[in-house]
């Protein structure tokens, strides 16, 4: 039995213990994060439930994180309390405690399911969240991932924000700097900040998703001008590069060997149309995103012919809040174009040029900003790619070579506190790896990797 | 490609980490010597001068009023004058 192991078993049996006497204080919550604790804002406020942003937390966002209540008296540098003045130091912490199961583990290696039916501390983060200075703020996430029992570098979003208002002009526009393309948005369409908002990290996934959609994550730097006209129209461009040199800062931890390595910048753009009406109650944007990557299939050797991924987005959001009931939907369609020079020239791909499509949905209802459920649909389709798709073997195969999944994601959410969710999320395979049945050539069905999840998730 | 030992690499990673930050330290060391909060424009929050479903500013944990019956004040998140009688998308009631 590793160290690590057993520190994680420890961690685990602590952190339950935690949440029991969380969960039987009678006490109103003091405890809550950062963002909170230097506004003076209730979490519901930013949030039609943490992490889904509201028209607030959107303008918070567009301001750089920067919005801070003004309270008299000595800050200190470090806080819990909500009321007070805020600390100087914006610091936060989350723990995700969960438990998975797994439909079917039968004819598989017992190490592709690593925690099957165990509870396991999933995540916790550390994050630095809030104002630095007068037009900059952050949001930094540092993470331990309790299955590899590994930490490292998670999103980071440096800004600077200012605002022109003159008689008839309202434009808030800042810059960002940050490691993952789409999580400087402030939308809840786009992938780092889109529906599941968390997932067992042991569960089979399918194997094919465009690379937007986390596929650069953690591994690149990008850096560009944002704006919001009028309050209606939201433009952003950025330029990503590789994340190393004098920007290793921003892969810190992650796997040199897998990350990706870019050849030049990656242009990175998003246009959203947005409307708030009936004073504030009712939100909707429509909108489109993309990046125009080329990157080098062998991370290790950067050097010769590149692939080129060209990945272009529509989506779309409706929101209806009031204190009692909230509800949301959300839409999000990716259409990738490959180009896979290189790959196909070494053999790593079977054609020349390839297409994926995703298309994402889910509608939200919230009763009470304490009781919510979510139900999703999510589908991915493509051309057949044998070296690209097929392991060849149990569990991961694709015996078509088809990219193609599909299902939907039930999501039932209780809030006993503001900081705490605790969530049951059933994921259902109707296609999974190009096929509903015998998808991987021995034997293995779509259903066999449904997945059932619970989750106790806090925040500090 | 980097060649240069895994230790050599780390170290570098940590130097520009703590170096990052000293920057954050050093700007919030700054910003706090400033007692002016960042507040929000009124349009931003949507304020308006009447009531929203029975809410009101002059009820609300963020209103200063200028006065005890004064009909307007400050607010801690809001820039500018604030009707009592207000709202703004960032309403919280006073506990």
């Amino acid at each position: 039995m590793s160290l690590g192991f057993v520190l994680s078993e420890t961690v685990t049996r602590i952190a339950l213990t935690a949440v029991a006497a969380l969960l039987l204080a009678a006490a109103p919550a003091h405890a809550v994060p950062s963002f909170a604790r230097q506004t003076g804002l209730e979490c519901v406020s930013c949030h039609l439930s943490w992490p889904e942003l509201t028209s607030v937390g959107r303008e918070f966002k567009l301001g750089g994180y920067t919005l801070m209540k003004e309270v008299s008296g000595e800050r200190p540098w470090v806080s819990l309390r909500t009321e007070g003045p805020p600390p100087k130091l914006p610091l936060a912490a989350m723990l995700q405690l969960s438990l998975t199961h797994t439909e079917s583990t039968a004819g598989t290696d017992a190490s592709d399911f690593p925690r099957n039916n165990a509870g396991t501390l999933q995540q916790l983060s550390l994050f630095y969240a809030g104002r630095i200075a007068e037009h900059f703020g952050a949001f930094a996430q540092w993470s331990y991932d309790g299955i590899a029992h590994h930490s490292s570098i998670d999103n980071i979003d440096v800004r600077f924000a200012n605002r022109y208002m003159a008689a008839n002009a309202d434009i808030a526009y800042g810059l960002t700097l940050n490691n993952n393309p789409t999580v400087s948005d402030i939308y809840n369409t786009t992938p780092a900040w889109g529906f599941p908002f968390a997932a067992s990290s042991v569960a089979p996934a399918p194997n094919a998703a465009t690379l937007i959609d986390g596929g650069l994550g953690q591994q690149v730097v990008g850096f560009g001008p944002y704006a919001m006209f009028y309050r209606t129209l939201y433009a952003e461009v950025a330029g990503y590069r590789t994340a190393d040199g004098a920007f290793s800062i921003f892969r810190a931890g992650t796997d040199k060997s897998t990350d990706a390595v870019l050849d030049g910048v990656a242009p990175y753009w998003r246009l959203a149309l947005q409307h708030v009406w009936e004073e504030g109650a009712h939100s909707a944007m429509i909108g489109t995103y993309g990046i125009d990557v080329r990157k080098f299939p062998d991370s290790l050797d950067p050097t010769g012919p590149t692939d080129r991924y060209l990945d272009t987005a529509l989506d779309a959001q409706y929101q209806y809040i009031t204190d009692r009931h909230r509800f949301s939907a959300q839409l999000n369609w990716i259409r990738e174009k490959q180009s896979l020079d290189a790959s196909f020239g070494s053999g790593a791909a079977s054609n020349p040029s390839d297409v994926l499509k995703t298309f994402r949905g889910k509608v939200t209802y919230y009763y009470d900003r304490r009781y919510g459920a979510t139900l999703a649909y999510f589908r991915t389709t493509g051309n057949s790619d044998d070296a690209l798709y097929n392991t060849g073997i149990p569990l991961t195969g694709s015996a078509s070579g088809s990219p193609n999944n599909s299902g939907y994601i039930v999501e039932l959410n209780w809030l006993p506190r503001r900081d705490i969710r605790l969530a049951a999320q059933y994921t259902a395979y109707t296609t999974f790896n190009g096929s509903s049945t015998n998808y991987d050539g021995f034997g293995r069905n779509a259903r066999d990797n449904n997945t059932f999840y619970l989750l106790a998730w806090l925040m500090f | 490609m980097d060649e240069k030992p895994p230790h050599t690499i780390r170290r570098r990673i940590l130097a520009r980490g703590l170096g990052l930050t000293g920057a954050c330290v050093l700007g919030i060391a700054i910003d706090a010597r400033s007692i002016a909060a960042a507040k929000s424009p009124k349009a931003a929050l949507l304020y308006q001068d009447h009531p929203r479903d029975g809410h009101r500013c002059g009820d609300c944990k963020f209103f200063n009023a200028a006065g005890n019956d004064a009909p307007t004040g400050t607010c801690a998140l809001v820039d500018g004058t604030i009707d009592r009688n207000g709202w703004c998308m960032a309403f919280a009631p006073k506990t």
